[in-house]
């Protein structure tokens, strides 16, 4: 049951955050050594309000870009113990958790993410004004925490703070700062909708972007992407890898054995289905033998209804990482650009 | 900063427990701003490979053992001092790396100078940009790219020659691409269909080895037309009457029956090219790995000088830098005839000034290159060598001369990151620290000097080389007395007026600065050349067609070229352990036309022969118009099919450079 709480000013959220710190490590994203990322953070320090989102996203907390599974040596076999530590998240954006409640259910049965999952405290602050490149609202992610948090953080236009806690663990951390917590709708949650329509308001018109997802989807009325136009947009994708590292969705690994008959590590890597190894076959066979085909099953993974089942929504939530990365310009906004732009 | 290509993007460590778990990119870096290449997100795999070495080895017996620092150091240390005692500083030689830091380069600089007290010092940008260095140095009187990598994005029109650049600096690749996306025009001169082949408005597919008649017809019907920029020549050039007379030889339907680019696109090509003011030339290996390489750079430096493209925003002439750090190394004038900043080794006041802070009298005479030195060495000259981060036995031409050349030194000395098929054949192996784990400068192809910051400790007993050198130096009684990076940073921006105004502080607190910085307010240049050229005037040279050394014949009936691919920088030693893109490696290494391949019987994957006058290999055929008929090529990375079993090590006259990029070559059926 969602609860509401008000926090008096800024200088609340600060001790809110000691607070958390007493038991968790604290992650906050800051901007450090010319670039913006997660660093653990002291709680004395204010929480930076201003930053943006870092190009890097939080799956790597649950998701770890190389990681151990296995090791060998001799007849010994052993699993890798996942060693997880309470953890805080803090200033998570509303792209981000969304992509984080996706990855839970990929990884619903996957013991290792799901151990350092239940370690992890989500607090959201919501965004007040569209990013650059980003179409969060497009994808039904943002801009506030609609899934994947424990608690959401809104600064109101008059200075204070509206808490929503969605899980235990979030009505815990309010509880625990003596913060007087009421159940559904009030004044609050009231101020917090209209902070929401307000920052919605600042997303600028892309018709593109729904014309784009009907076309993929070939939605009646909408004409079908033609071989042509993939294979067209194929020669901009350069194999970097770039999308599918930075993007909060993309969960594809390869296993890959390192060492030697003595001893060894299994080791599972991220992986990116636009590399041409990826689905290669061992005969040289390939399914998707073009780079356009690569590209394009990558936007069918990320736009298809056929997933919405599976998963709940699409697989992009609109925070624009592709489109800063792409060495190609064949980010998801070019791209959806590039389809529904056309008549 | 990426330790791969030259374009010298901006990259962030991620650390925990003392290991680089992965790769993040910086957004507000100006030349990759948030991007990578497959190569630079996977910079962290090779950094824990179990085949790093982690201690230095010694020669036991015929075989590399482990040894301690203390062994490993007196053997390389007497090594040196006999050949020095026995046949004096020309018999000794250093070839730096590339890779390096310019901490690195400059120690290594100093080391052969200083320590040694032999000039026989150089780096690989012999086998790549030489004759850039030669050739532009004639021309405006310096070898560097003119312009920015940002000013690709100010371009009106991009002309780019010789060069894969979405797969050899991808990221360089990245705004090409975007420009046109924008709709700017691209014209692509190159015999193979690259990718930016495909997409440019027009594309000069001319024969191996004909640049110059491409270039002389295309100066031709610029100055048949008037579309040379008069203005700009009778302020800034000269010689212009002599290049006119010259290419009145060229006529475009001449050069059509040479080059086999139709006359009609070597006129287009020409007019949209003079008549855009913001035309950017944008060049690679396949300009300078020729045996006229160095008059190729020349003939391309007529072209923009001629329109007026050199010197001005959006445009300039910009050979593209192959390692992370060649241009570092030229700086820093691991060079035989170059002390730090292109000070000539024959200026008495330049040399007056490093003797006075190094206390040692410096050698007037130019040394060997390396080359040279291999040839120094098969003949018995050179008796010892020390070898820094270099693979010369995967990536110089005519491999067995190179091995014959190792195996007669009395000492090699090899400092690497990876037992290498060049450190197999060393007296001594030191472990070297890799980009992750030292701290330096880096100096991008786009002239910008970065820093590069340790995030993790070097496993084992590894050492930056400086700190190698420095360790050896004071073995043979001359220490260089440097004990840290910054140090070291000092003393080169001291002693190199183009780095004079550097410091690690000034450059932390931006991307770099890019040289020339004069003094500690300078800002850097991001274009060259605005209001004259170092040597004055912009000289035009006139540069006759000087035909590939070897031909095509009966026995021997196709051409054969080289280039790279996307996914394995250089021999392969860092990128082939990260397994994604080892996995994108093709089976086939020979790519060959569809015609071609049906008149030699070969299909997809048909293991082949390839034979040239000086060798053989052995791979699979990977059936492929982006060759056109008559030409195959290969990829050079790797051990297991090195094309430099048959390439040729005929060399430019002028910058020694060997011709990497064309060979005949028969193509047949493995039985």
């Amino acid at each position: 049951m969602t609860a509401f709480a008000e926090l008096r000013d800024r200088a609340a959220v600060d001790s809110l955050r000691r607070i958390i710190a007493r038991e968790r490590i604290l992650y906050e994203v800051r901007r450090y050594a010319d670039t913006i990322d997660w660093r653990e953070c002291d709680p004395a320090e204010p929480f930076d309000w201003a930053v943006q989102r870092p190009l890097p996203s939080a799956k790597r907390f649950f998701f770890p870009p190389r990681e151990t599974l296995l090791r060998w040596e001799r007849d010994t076999l052993a699993e890798d113990p996942v060693v997880a530590t309470p953890f805080a998240l803090f200033g998570l954006r509303a792209c981000d958790a969304t992509a984080l409640a996706y990855q839970d259910r990929f990884f619903a049965r996957d013991p290792r993410y799901q151990e350092r999952r239940r370690h992890a405290l989500i607090v959201v602050v919501d965004c007040l004004a569209a990013c650059d490149g980003g179409f969060c609202r497009e994808m039904d992610a943002g801009p506030f925490a609609t899934a994947g948090f424990d608690l959401a953080l809104t600064l109101l236009a008059d200075g204070r703070v509206a808490a929503v806690a969605a899980t235990d663990a979030g009505r815990t951390v309010l509880a625990a700062a003596e913060v007087a917590v009421a159940p559904g709708p009030s004044a609050l949650a009231a101020a917090r909708d209209a902070a929401r329509r307000a920052a919605e308001a600042t997303f600028p018109p892309r018709p593109f972007i729904a014309a784009g997802i009907a076309r993929i989807n070939e939605r009646a009325g909408a004409r079908p992407v033609s071989d042509a136009e993939w294979h067209a947009l194929g020669p901009s994708c350069l194999a970097c890898t770039g999308c599918t590292t930075l993007c909060p969705t993309c969960s594809c690994f390869a296993v890959v054995d390192e060492g030697g008959t003595e001893r060894g590590d299994r080791v599972r890597y991220w992986d990116s289905c636009l590399l041409e190894g990826f689905q290669r076959e061992a005969s040289g066979h390939h399914p998707a033998p073009h780079p356009g085909d690569r590209v394009r099953r990558f936007w069918y993974h990320k736009l298809s209804d056929d997933f919405v089942p599976e998963f709940g929504r699409y697989g992009c939530v609109g925070c624009g990482r592709c489109d800063v990365t792409c060495p190609g310009s064949i980010g998801a906004l070019r791209v959806l650009g590039a389809l529904g732009e056309q008549p | 900063v990426c330790p791969f290509c030259g374009v010298g993007c901006g990259l962030v460590l991620g650390v925990e427990a003392g290991r680089v778990t992965d790769v993040r990119p910086q957004a507000a870096h100006p030349a990759s701003r948030g991007q990578l290449c497959a190569k630079g997100w996977n910079a962290e795999k090779f950094l824990r490979d179990p085949e790093r070495l982690t201690t230095p080895l010694i020669r036991r017996d015929g075989r590399l053992a482990p040894a301690s620092w203390e062994e490993a150091l007196a053997v390389a240390a007497d090594g040196l001092r006999a050949a020095l005692d026995e046949a004096g500083p020309d018999a000794v030689g250093v070839i730096s790396s590339a890779r390096a830091t310019n901490e690195d380069n400059f120690a290594a600089m100093r080391f052969a100078r200083a320590v040694l007290g032999t000039n026989n010092v150089d780096h690989c940008a012999r086998v790549c940009h030489a004759p850039s260095v030669a050739g532009l140095s004639r021309t405006i009187g310096s070898g560097a790219m003119t312009n920015s990598i940002a000013d690709v994005g100010r371009a009106d029109l991009l002309l780019v020659v010789g060069s894969d650049t979405t797969e050899n600096h991808p990221i360089i690749g990245s705004h090409l691409l975007s420009a046109r996306a924008r709709g700017v025009p691209m014209i692509v001169i190159d015999p193979r269909r690259t990718r930016l082949a495909r997409m440019a408005d027009l594309h000069l597919q001319l024969r191996l080895g004909t640049d110059i008649p491409l270039v002389n017809a295309m100066l031709h019907a610029i100055f048949a037309s008037g579309w040379e920029a008069l203005d700009y020549l009778a302020a800034r050039g000269e010689n212009v009457d002599a290049l006119r007379a010259a290419v009145a030889d060229w006529p475009p339907d001449r050069a059509a029956r040479v080059t086999d680019v139709p006359a009609a696109a070597i006129v287009e090509g020409a007019r949209r090219y003079a008549t855009t003011p913001q035309a950017c030339l944008l060049y690679g290996l396949g300009v300078t790995q020729h045996v006229c390489g160095t008059e190729n750079v020349i003939a391309y430096s007529n072209l923009a000088l001629a329109t007026g493209h050199v010197g001005v925003d959006g445009a300039g002439i910009n050979p593209l830098r192959g390692q992370n750090n060649v241009q570092g190394a030229c700086d820093m004038g691991a060079l035989p005839d170059v002390l730090s900043g292109y000070q000539s080794v024959q200026d008495s006041a330049a040399r007056a000034k490093f003797t006075t802070a190094w206390g040692v009298e410096l050698h007037d005479r130019p040394g060997l290159t390396t080359l040279g030195m291999q040839r120094a060495a098969r003949e018995g000259a050179l008796r010892a060598l020390v070898l820094c981060g270099q693979d010369p036995v995967v990536t110089d031409p005519g491999q067995r001369e190179v091995q014959r050349a190792l195996r007669a030194l009395d000492c090699l000395v090899v400092v690497e990151l990876f037992l290498t098929e060049t450190a197999k054949y060393a007296d001594v192996v030191l472990p070297a620290a890799s980009f992750a784990e030292k701290d330096g400068t880096f100096t991008s192809t786009e002239r910008r000097v970065q820093r590069v910051r340790g995030a993790i400790e070097p496993p084992g007993a590894c050492r930056p080389d400086w700190a190698i050198l420095e360790a050896i130096a004071t073995r043979l009684g001359r220490p260089m007395g440097f004990t840290s990076a910054e140090q070291i940073f000092a003393e080169i921006a001291r002693l190199t007026p183009i780095y004079g105004g550097m410091t690690y502080a000034r450059l932390d607190a931006h991307f770099g600065l890019q040289w020339p910085c004069w003094d500690v307010t300078h800002p850097g240049t991001a274009v060259l050349h605005q209001d004259r050229f170092p040597r004055g005037r912009g000289r035009l040279i006139p540069v006759g067609h000087t035909p590939p050394a070897e031909q095509p014949d009966l026995e021997y009936p196709l051409w054969l070229t080289t280039f790279r691919l996307q996914h394995v920088y250089g021999s392969g030693s860092m990128t082939r352990r990260a397994p994604l893109l080892e996995r994108e490696n093709p089976c086939g290494l020979l790519w060959i036309h569809p015609a071609d391949a049906a008149a030699c019987g070969v299909a997809e994957g048909t293991s082949v022969r390839i034979r040239s006058r000086r060798g053989e290999v052995t791979t699979r055929a990977l059936v492929s118009d982006d060759v056109p008929p008559g030409t195959v090529a290969m990829p050079y990375h790797f051990a297991e099919a090195p094309p430099n079993l048959v390439t040729n090590d005929a060399l430019d006259p002028i910058s020694r450079m060997p011709e990497l990029k064309v060979c005949a070559v028969a193509v047949e059926r493995c039985a």
